[in-house]
């Protein structure tokens, strides 16, 4: 690949969630509180971990 | 923040909406205008609390949700694509909106499998397309 063309026809070809195989997503409940959306991304960081 | 999240979609179950991102910089914020260190800011119609409400909870010491203080910071506000989405249109998308540091990448039921940030753009560009023009 060595041309503005070429890598165009990259981004076209690829999607985004291509380049996010293997990725956990840490989801937060809109009622729940400010801390314990805090305490979920920290136990979304152990899933991954 | 030291455990590598720094921000995550907040959804509401009963709207079966997203509502925004709970970002690290929200948490700044809404410390800062607990603690009054900052002024406030007036108040947009959609917002699900006032500043005023937030800092009325916060000082009498009762809980405020996560909705409440979602994109408080107005730093990262939420945006989102299709899975299938090509990586030319989320390159417009960042392109287009100099504030925005992740996109959220959502399926055919409208749920988040994923966020795409300009990191992870990065790498793909450092492993598909540099390699190619130091040829």
């Amino acid at each position: 690949m060595s041309s503005n063309k070429q890598v165009l026809e990259l981004l076209r070809s690829t999607r985004c969630i291509d380049i996010l195989r293997g990725q956990k997503i840490v989801e937060i409940d809109a009622e729940q509180t400010i801390s314990q959306a805090c305490q979920v991304q920290r136990l979304g960081l152990l899933m991954e971990g | 923040m030291s455990h590598g999240i720094s921000s995550a979609p907040v959804y509401n179950r009963e709207t079966t909406e997203y509502v925004g991102m709970f970002d690290y910089r929200d948490i700044v914020e809404f410390v800062l205008t607990a603690f009054q260190k900052k002024k406030l800011e007036p108040i947009a119609e959609d917002e699900v609390l006032g500043i005023g409400e937030i800092v009325r909870r916060a000082s009498a010491g009762e809980s405020v949700t996560a909705e409440a203080i979602v994109d408080l910071s107005r730093r990262n506000p939420f945006y989102s694509v299709m899975a299938h989405t090509s990586l030319e249109a989320a390159v417009e998308i960042f392109a287009s909106n100099i504030g925005i540091h992740r996109i959220n990448v959502v399926n055919n039921a409208g749920r988040v499998t994923g966020l795409l940030s300009k990191t992870d753009l990065l790498r793909f560009f450092s492993s598909h397309v540099l390699p190619s023009f130091l040829l």
